[in-house]
C-alpha cells in the first residue's frame, strides 16, 4: 500500500480564514509619520504611486486615485485588523477594487511568505503556466487566448509562489484581465463578458471577466515563459531555456516586494526566485506579435508545456 | 506593468580603493546564492539585488573563506594564467564594488 503523502502544500490556517476587510474613510491615521520606501511605476516608467511606511502600517498612495492603509498586523493575517482607504474624486468603485486586488493585495501577499510574480497565469488541469514580460508584451493576450483551448484563468498581475517539498506551487489570484482594445477585439467572445475598464490608465483598457468556473486551489507551477514578441509576422515560434542567472534577473524584475528592508520577507523572496531560476522553470518564448498567428502560438505553448517543460520536481 | 525601484539590478561599475592585505566578511543582512556561473546577492540594508560575474563570484567565495584580496589575486593569477598585476587590478575593482554596495565590510581586528 502506498504511503499516504500530502499532495498540497500546507496553507496557514489564519490565511485561509482571514478575509481582509476594506473600510472607506476620510483620513488615514498613519499618514502623519510615514516615510516613502519605494515608488510604483507604470509600464512607461512613469511614477504613479508610492509606498510609505509608518511604525504601525504601510501606506499605498495612488496619485489622484486612492490611498490605502495596510496595518502591520495584516501582514500576520490578524483577523482583528482591517484595511482602510481614502477614495479621491478620480476613482470609481471599480478602480478602487482594481487597485486593491491587483496592486495592494500582491504586495500584502509578498509580506505573508510568498514570492509574488507580476505575470498572467493559466491552469491546465492544475498545472500552472505563467507569462512574464514588460507592459504590452502580450501576457494577458496570450493567457486569454489560451482559455479558448481549454485552460482556465488562474491569476492576472500577482501570482503567489512558494516551494513545498521541492516543487513550486502557485496560488490563484485576480481573475480579471485587462486588454488593449485591439486584443479585446481579437479575443472577444467565448466565456468572457467585456466590462468597462478602470479610470487610472492613460490608455483605454478593456477588462474581461471570466464567467466559467475558475480554479480555487493552488497548483504546481509548470513553467514561466518570458515573452519575446517580434513585430515580424514571419518570426518562427521558438522556446528556449533561460540560463539561471538571467532567469533570476527576469523574475526579480517582474515581482512584487512590499518592503525590501524587512528581512524575512526579502530573504524568502530571494530564496524562492533563486530556486525557480536554478530549477529551470523559466523559458523564453519568441513569437510573432500577430493576431493572425495567435493560434499557432497557443498550440506551441500547449505542446511545449505538456511535453518539454521542466517537471515541477526540482 | 508596475515594477518597483528596488528590483532594478545594479551592475557594479565604480571602483574605490580597498586594503588588499586586509580581511573582509559579508556585511550583516547579505545573502548570496550561486546561480549558474554568477552569484546573486541580496543586500537587505539597501534593498538591492546585485549580480557578481564569474570573477566576482570567485573573489566573493574566497573572501568568505578568509583570504585577503591579495591572496585572492594570487589565486586568480594562477588559476587563469594571467599576469599578477592584472589579477590584482581585477580583484581590486571587484573589492571596491563590494565595499561600495555594502556587500562586504572589513573584518574586526580580532579576526584579522
Amino acid at each position: 500500500m502506498p504511503a499516504l503523502r500530502p499532495t498540497l502544500p500546507l496553507i496557514p490556517l489564519a490565511v485561509l480564514l482571514y478575509r481582509n476587510e476594506l473600510i472607506e474613510t476620510n483620513s488615514l491615521d498613519a499618514e502623519c509619520d510615514a516615510v516613502p520606501i519605494q515608488s510604483i511605476r507604470g509600464g512607461d516608467a512613469r511614477v504613479w504611486g508610492e509606498i510609505l511606511r509608518s511604525p504601525n502600517a504601510y501606506l499605498f498612495h495612488f496619485f489622484e486615485l486612492a490611498r490605502f492603509e495596510l496595518p502591520i498586523a495584516a501582514m500576520r493575517a490578524d483577523p482583528g485588523s482591517a484595511i482602510r482607504f481614502v477614495r479621491l474624486p478620480a476613482a470609481d468603485d471599480r478602480t478602487v477594487q482594481h487597485l486593491w486586488r491587483n496592486q495592494v493585495l500582491p504586495y500584502l501577499w509578498s509580506a505573508q511568505g510568498y514570492a509574488v510574480l507580476h505575470v498572467s497565469a493559466v491552469a491546465w488541469r492544475r498545472q500552472i503556466v505563467a507569462f512574464a514580460g514588460v507592459s504590452g508584451a502580450g501576457k494577458s493576450t496570450l493567457a486569454t487566448a489560451l482559455l479558448q483551448s481549454g485552460a482556465r484563468l488562474f491569476s492576472d498581475d500577482g501570482l503567489r509562489v512558494r516551494f513545498h517539498r521541492g516543487s513550486a506551487w502557485a496560488w490563484p489570484g485576480s481573475r480579471a484581465v485587462r486588454l488593449w482594445p485591439d486584443s479585446a477585439d481579437a479575443l472577444r467572445g467565448g466565456s468572457f463578458d467585456a466590462v468597462r475598464g478602470v479610470t487610472y490608465s492613460s490608455k483605454a483598457h478593456f477588462e474581461l471577466r471570466e464567467t466559467a468556473r475558475s480554479p480555487t486551489l493552488p497548483g504546481k507551477l509548470r513553467c514561466i515563459y518570458v515573452l519575446d514578441g517580434r513585430e515580424d509576422v514571419q518570426t518562427p515560434i521558438d522556446v528556449q531555456p533561460v540560463v539561471a542567472q538571467d532567469a533570476f534577473q527576469q523574475l526579480a524584475r517582474h515581482s512584487f516586494v512590499l518592503d525590501p528592508h524587512e528581512s524575512v520577507c526579502a530573504e524568502m523572496h530571494f530564496n524562492t526566485l533563486s530556486d525557480l531560476a536554478a530549477g529551470g522553470y523559466v523559458k523564453r518564448l519568441r513569437y510573432p506579435r500577430s493576431y493572425a498567428r495567435l493560434r499557432d502560438v497557443v498550440q506551441a505553448v500547449h505542446f511545449e508545456t505538456m511535453n518539454s517543460c521542466t517537471p515541477p520536481s526540482a | 506593468m508596475h515594477t518597483t525601484e528596488r528590483l532594478t539590478f545594479a551592475r557594479m561599475t565604480t571602483q574605490p580603493d580597498c586594503d588588499m592585505h586586509g580581511r573582509y566578511m559579508a556585511a550583516e543582512g547579505v545573502r548570496a546564492r550561486r546561480i549558474g556561473n554568477e552569484t546573486m546577492v541580496l543586500v537587505m540594508s539597501t534593498g538591492h539585488y546585485l549580480s557578481l560575474n564569474a570573477t566576482g563570484s570567485i573573489v566573493w567565495e574566497q573572501l568568505l573563506r578568509g583570504a585577503t584580496p591579495a591572496e585572492v589575486a594570487s589565486s586568480v593569477a594562477q588559476s587563469f594564467s594571467i599576469p599578477p598585476e592584472q589579477a590584482a587590478s581585477d580583484v581590486n575593482h571587484v573589492m571596491a564594488d563590494l565595499l561600495l554596495h555594502r556587500v562586504v565590510v572589513a573584518a574586526p581586528a580580532a579576526e584579522a
